[in-house]
């Protein structure tokens, strides 16, 4: 038993450099089949192959290194925000990791970067993982954190706002409309409290009673109906 | 026969309580009502609020059990559906069903319903809308007639404010009316106050009434609510009333956080919006944003590898595209003129490290 486990553990080492050297070959080919300069492709596939080793995703990486080359930034600054963005992985993955995900998908860890790059710390993106109750809501959790975020809301209140709809069971159609919310009442001239107050309390479910459209009267929903005098048969109290 | 409140009670919250209601209030309360300045009554009052809410679409549904410190009691119910559809950023046209129903233990019952088309136009913020509704109603005198009302509405959200006026004509038979109602709404912090006035022309009484509210939200999912007022006689041949109430309200399930905003007020948010996402078909979106000053906008995302797809120019500054999204929350960049890569005012935004910003695009 104890040769077998030895076999295969050489394997897996063996077979490490093969793996990485394979993804780094995706990478680079897809690189250059966007249009990215060789020794720029071969770069970004360096870093990503190191990355990959620490279990950051590469394919955002490359999706970094190709959003900057469409934007004409020049190489050698699309490699330092590859490396820049495979470090806030990295710390992104252990925050992760820390709420308890042990293999977070590449779509959760680039979320996370993403929402700390916004600002959120370790510990708000690791309370989003945490209520989220399925993997798949934790991704755009915390983009929608990000969002309210660049919104102009605190983190915190960001974060409160996310775990909130979650912790509600909200669908992921819900979470998702979460910044479209908010800017609507940012436009309205709400500060950012108060958008916190409205979107953490809700409504209490009786704001409309009484206020029908009026067109046949507004007697609120929770006030009996009366025919006047003919239907009570003295049961409730004459005034006259 | 003392069964027969807990069997109503029963059937109108197993009735009124379908899957998949995304919110639910529970009432307990009571209430101090004078009918017509000849009879009064206290009673307890037991209601349930079913609610349903989308970003083109709400409906909400009602139900309410009375028992008289006397013994008699009252079943009420009502529910609305309400939908609407983008013509522009700032134009909707939908449709509003609505109806309800009230019955005493005595047997005298009424029940009125209505639907029609409902026009809004957003101006800043300013929502304005009209409306015809068509229906019937069939009164506590056992006779039924056609209905047919139209209303015109002007509203203002500002800050914690919210000031609504409404002008509503109806016909029903030989009953002519015409009521305007003005209601101020001020929500801020824990607590909501509202006031509502109004006035009626017509055969079916002319007093004004008046109503006002008080509601304190104590936690997430409960609040404590003081509701005084006056009311008119309706269509059904129910009499007019003043009443005095109060209630706890107990939430369940995610609440609709903007009440107070029906879909078509969020036309208004939307048109200040820098963008409009309207879903054309399942998984397809119809995206339009708004761009000053340009003559070429293109978008690219990380969907597409950053590759610039031209947008198609509406009118003015809006430009559109059509894109096949996943739901989610894409990163994006709009390019104008060719090259200045740019987000549009009104989308949130992060640093790209590339020293850029790149946008976010959720899809919902």
């Amino acid at each position: 038993m104890r040769i077998i486990r030895a076999v295969l553990a050489g394997a897996a080492v063996l077979a490490a450099p093969t793996l990485l050297a394979a993804q780094n070959a995706d990478v680079q080919a897809r690189l250059e089949a966007r249009g990215l300069p060789a020794a720029l492709a071969r770069g970004v596939a360096t870093i990503a192959a190191g990355a990959s080793a620490r279990g950051v995703p590469d394919q955002p990486l490359a999706d970094k290194a190709i959003e900057g080359w469409a934007k004409r930034v020049p190489a050698e600054r699309i490699l330092g925000a590859v490396r820049h963005f495979a470090d806030e992985m990295a710390r992104a993955r252990q925050a992760v990791t820390a709420a308890g995900v042990e293999s977070p998908s590449g779509a959760v860890i680039a979320a996370a970067a993403e929402a700390m790059r916004s600002g959120m710390r370790t510990e708000q993106v690791r309370s989003v993982v945490q209520a989220a109750a399925a993997g798949d809501v934790a991704a755009p959790g915390l983009s929608v954190a990000a969002a309210l975020k660049a919104q102009g809301l605190g983190g915190e209140e960001a974060v409160r706002i996310v775990v909130g709809a979650m912790r509600n069971h909200e669908s992921m159609a819900q979470l998702l409309d979460l910044p479209s919310i908010a800017r609507a009442m940012h436009d309205e001239g709400l500060s950012p409290g108060d958008i916190e107050h409205r979107m953490l309390d809700g409504s209490d479910g009786g704001d409309h009673d009484g206020w029908r459209s009026g067109d046949r009267g507004s007697r609120p929903s929770n006030v009996p109906p009366s025919t006047g005098h003919d239907h009570f048969q003295g049961r409730m109290t004459r005034l006259r | 026969m003392r069964s027969r409140p807990a069997a109503v009670a029963a059937l109108f919250f197993l009735a009124t309580s379908p899957a998949g209601a995304q919110q639910l209030f529970f009432r307990v309360g009571g209430v101090h009502a004078r009918y017509a300045d000849t009879v009064s009554g206290t009673a307890g009052v037991l209601s349930s609020r079913l609610a349903w809410d989308s970003p083109r679409t709400t409906g909400t549904l009602d139900a309410s059990l009375t028992q008289f410190s006397g013994g008699l009691w009252a079943a009420q119910t009502a529910g609305s559906v309400f939908g609407i559809r983008l013509l522009t950023p700032t134009v909707g046209l939908g449709v509003r069903a609505e109806g309800e129903g009230g019955y005493l233990e005595d047997g005298a019952w009424s029940a009125i319903g209505s639907a029609g088309p409902v026009f809004a136009l957003v101006s800043g913020s300013w929502l304005y809308s009209a409306g015809l509704g068509f229906g019937a109603v069939r009164r506590v005198d056992r006779l039924a007639d056609a209905t047919v009302a139209g209303n015109v509405m002007v509203r203002r959200d500002s800050g914690p404010f919210s000031i609504q006026a409404t002008l509503a004509a109806t016909r029903a038979g030989l009953t002519r009316i015409a009521d305007a109602t003005l209601s101020v709404t001020y929500d801020k912090a824990a607590w909501t106050v509202s006031a509502l006035g109004g006035a009626r022309t017509g055969n079916l009484g002319g007093q004004p009434w008046y109503q006002g509210r008080l509601a304190f939200h104590a936690t997430p999912w409960a609040t404590i609510e003081a509701e005084v007022g006056s009311y008119p006689p309706d269509l059904s041949g129910f009499t007019d009333g003043r009443y005095l109430a109060l209630g706890v309200w107990l939430g369940a399930g995610p609440r609709r956080r903007v009440l107070r905003h029906e879909p078509a007020t969020s036309l208004g948010a939307e048109a200040q919006r820098g963008v409009t996402i309207e879903t054309i078909e399942s998984g397809h979106q119809r995206i339009t944003f708004v761009v000053p000053g340009a003559s070429r906008v293109a978008i690219a995302g990380e969907w597409n590898d950053w590759t610039p797809v031209a947008l198609h120019r509406l009118d003015g500054a809006r430009w559109q595209v059509d894109l096949a999204l996943s739901q989610g929350a894409h990163r994006f960049s709009l390019v104008v003129d060719g090259g200045r890569w740019m987000v549009p005012q009104g989308v949130p935004s992060l640093p790209d490290d590339l020293g850029g910003r790149v946008g976010l695009l959720i899809i919902d």
